[in-house]
């Protein structure tokens, strides 16, 4: 995602603080004083992988694609891809995708802009 | 994992497999509605998942979100499994009786084991145990284990101790016999000598009660007394010499003894050499009586060397099925006859000497050496002498005659001088 030049700013689930952004700046602090973990405060996902096959995701946005070597879950901040074969949704419960099958690759993208569709 | 499959089964949930235009929009908005599913796939167009019985209606928004055509593929869980045992009555009472039996049957005894008796005979303890109330086809709950237990040595007066365990359908009855003396306890008492049981060379003599009348080096005789059951005691309170006292002898007297066997055989023997021709019978033996299954014509062998095997169902229980499988296996032979030299065919008549030979050693005789002479003799026949040293206690007892007094009087003179 391009961003204008000149204005630092994070990567999408990046959490450290950038300059202009005060209230993030402000969480992150206070998550660090609190010791509170930060997909608690921020609107994060938390992405459990076990082993090559089984990925869990927790905080997440919902599903965009869905497909059998590719699927993209929508996440505060981004979208999470993940990449393989032979994937499945092993369990859905409340706030939470089980993802199963063979993974290569997951990635973190940003949003694209209003009006320019799908991952 | 388990537990969520087990609520999964439980409240019962359907397999739906379609087509969809649009899977991602079917799954995303079946997580919008907090529908929960699993086994969730996209194949060619293609979309199967799992849904709970309870959230079936919630999946048609969805689907029409995502332009699919769902139809149930699938019926899993308890509501299903009742609903079908609902319209097959006769098979639910099936079962029903069927537990029912088996609990009824589990709850009884159906076999009783005695361990332990042996002297006594295992049918007095059995009767003894029925009369008690321990005997097939009556309910494990009316028995007693512990009184059984303590009124079972009063009617069997053989028995010192006896237990009853209970095993599911099993009840082992443990009996303890009473100890009664043994023969050679009862002779402790009786006085006699140590005498030899057969001839031969006294190697060691070593004396626990009595006097040594041989020592070792001695050459001794069938019957000779090798430790004296008469002793002189120390001098008596009254002054006299020393008193000549009957005891009962014991000690270890070993002595070294040849015995000596002869035994001829032939130096052409017949040797029987598998043929490779295989007949096999079969039969099925049901309660003892035989059912002929294979091979039941005429034996295609003259001469054949025959293995039979049993084979039985395993025991359950100490319960076996009377049902047994019967192989025999011919395997013929053809007879060669073969000539040995004179050391093979002295071999073989030594081994023939010898069988006859170490069955006939004293009891606990220990062979130490061997000898032998092969001689060839006419008829193409081998002879060999076999002489076997062997070496055991000879000492046995044997109690003084009726009247001790005279021996011991007799003897005494002897000792003395």
């Amino acid at each position: 995602m391009p961003h204008p030049p000149g204005r630092p700013t994070a990567a999408p689930g990046d959490l450290r603080p950038g300059r202009t952004d005060l209230g993030r700046r402000l969480r992150f602090a206070m998550a660090d004083t609190l010791d509170v973990p930060a997909d608690l405060v921020f609107d994060v996902p938390r992405l459990t992988l076990i082993g090559s096959f089984q990925l869990v995701v927790e905080n997440h946005h919902g599903l965009l694609v869905f497909e059998p070597n590719r699927l993209v879950i929508g996440a505060g901040g981004g979208r999470i891809v993940v990449e393989g074969g032979d994937l499945g949704l092993a369990a859905v419960r409340e706030g939470e995708i089980v993802v199963r099958g063979r993974i290569t690759g997951i990635s973190f993208a940003a949003d694209p802009p209003p009006g320019q569709g799908e991952v | 994992m388990f537990r969520e499959g087990l609520s999964w089964w439980w409240t019962g949930h359907l397999r739906l497999e379609g087509r969809a235009a649009r899977p991602a929009a079917l799954f995303d908005r079946l997580l919008a509605d907090h529908v929960p599913l699993h086994g969730g796939r996209v194949a060619a167009g293609r979309v199967q998942l799992c849904v709970r019985l309870a959230d079936f209606r919630r999946v048609r928004p969805a689907a029409r979100d995502g332009g699919a055509r769902l139809h149930i593929a699938r019926r899993v869980g308890l509501p299903f499994l009742v609903g079908g045992l609902r319209r097959r009555p006769v098979l639910v009472l099936g079962l029903l009786i069927g537990a029912g039996l088996l609990y009824v049957l589990s709850g009884c005894v159906w076999f009783v084991r005695i361990q332990g008796a042996e002297r006594v005979s295992a049918a007095e303890v059995r009767y003894a145990a029925a009369r008690l109330g321990v005997r097939p086809g009556i309910w494990r709950a009316s028995i007693h284990p512990q009184e059984v237990a303590r009124r079972l040595p009063i009617m069997v007066p053989d028995l010192a101790w006896a237990a009853v365990r209970l095993q599911g359908t099993l009840v082992t009855v443990q009996v303890m016999e009473r100890l009664q003396p043994a023969p050679s306890d009862q002779r402790v008492a009786q006085a006699g000598d140590i005498v030899a049981a057969h001839a031969g060379v006294v190697s060691d003599i070593q004396v626990q009660t009595g006097q040594a009348m041989v020592r070792a080096g001695d050459r001794v005789q069938a019957g000779q007394i090798l430790i004296q059951g008469i002793v002189p005691m120390a001098p008596s309170r009254t002054g006299g010499g020393a008193v000549p006292t009957p005891v009962h002898a014991a000690g270890t007297v070993i002595a070294r003894a040849w015995f000596g066997a002869y035994a001829e055989a032939s130096r052409t023997i017949s040797l029987a050499l598998p043929d490779g021709r295989t007949f096999v019978r079969r039969a099925l033996v049901i309660a003892g009586h035989p059912l002929p299954l294979s091979g039941f014509g005429r034996l295609p062998l003259r001469s054949y060397r025959l293995e039979r095997r049993v084979q039985g169902p395993p025991t359950w229980r100490g319960f076996t099925l009377p049902v047994q499988l019967v192989t025999q296996r011919y395997l013929g032979v053809a007879h060669v006859l073969r000539r040995l030299s004179v050391a093979a065919a002295g071999e073989l008549a030594t081994a023939s000497a010898r069988a006859y030979l170490l069955p006939h050693l004293p009891r606990g005789a220990r062979v130490i050496a061997e000898r032998r002479s092969v001689f060839p003799l006419p008829g193409d026949r081998v002879g060999v002498e076999l002489l076997v040293e062997s070496e055991d206690n000879i000492g046995v007892f044997r109690p003084f005659p009726a009247e001790p007094a005279a021996r011991a009087a007799g003897t005494a003179g002897a000792t003395g001088r």
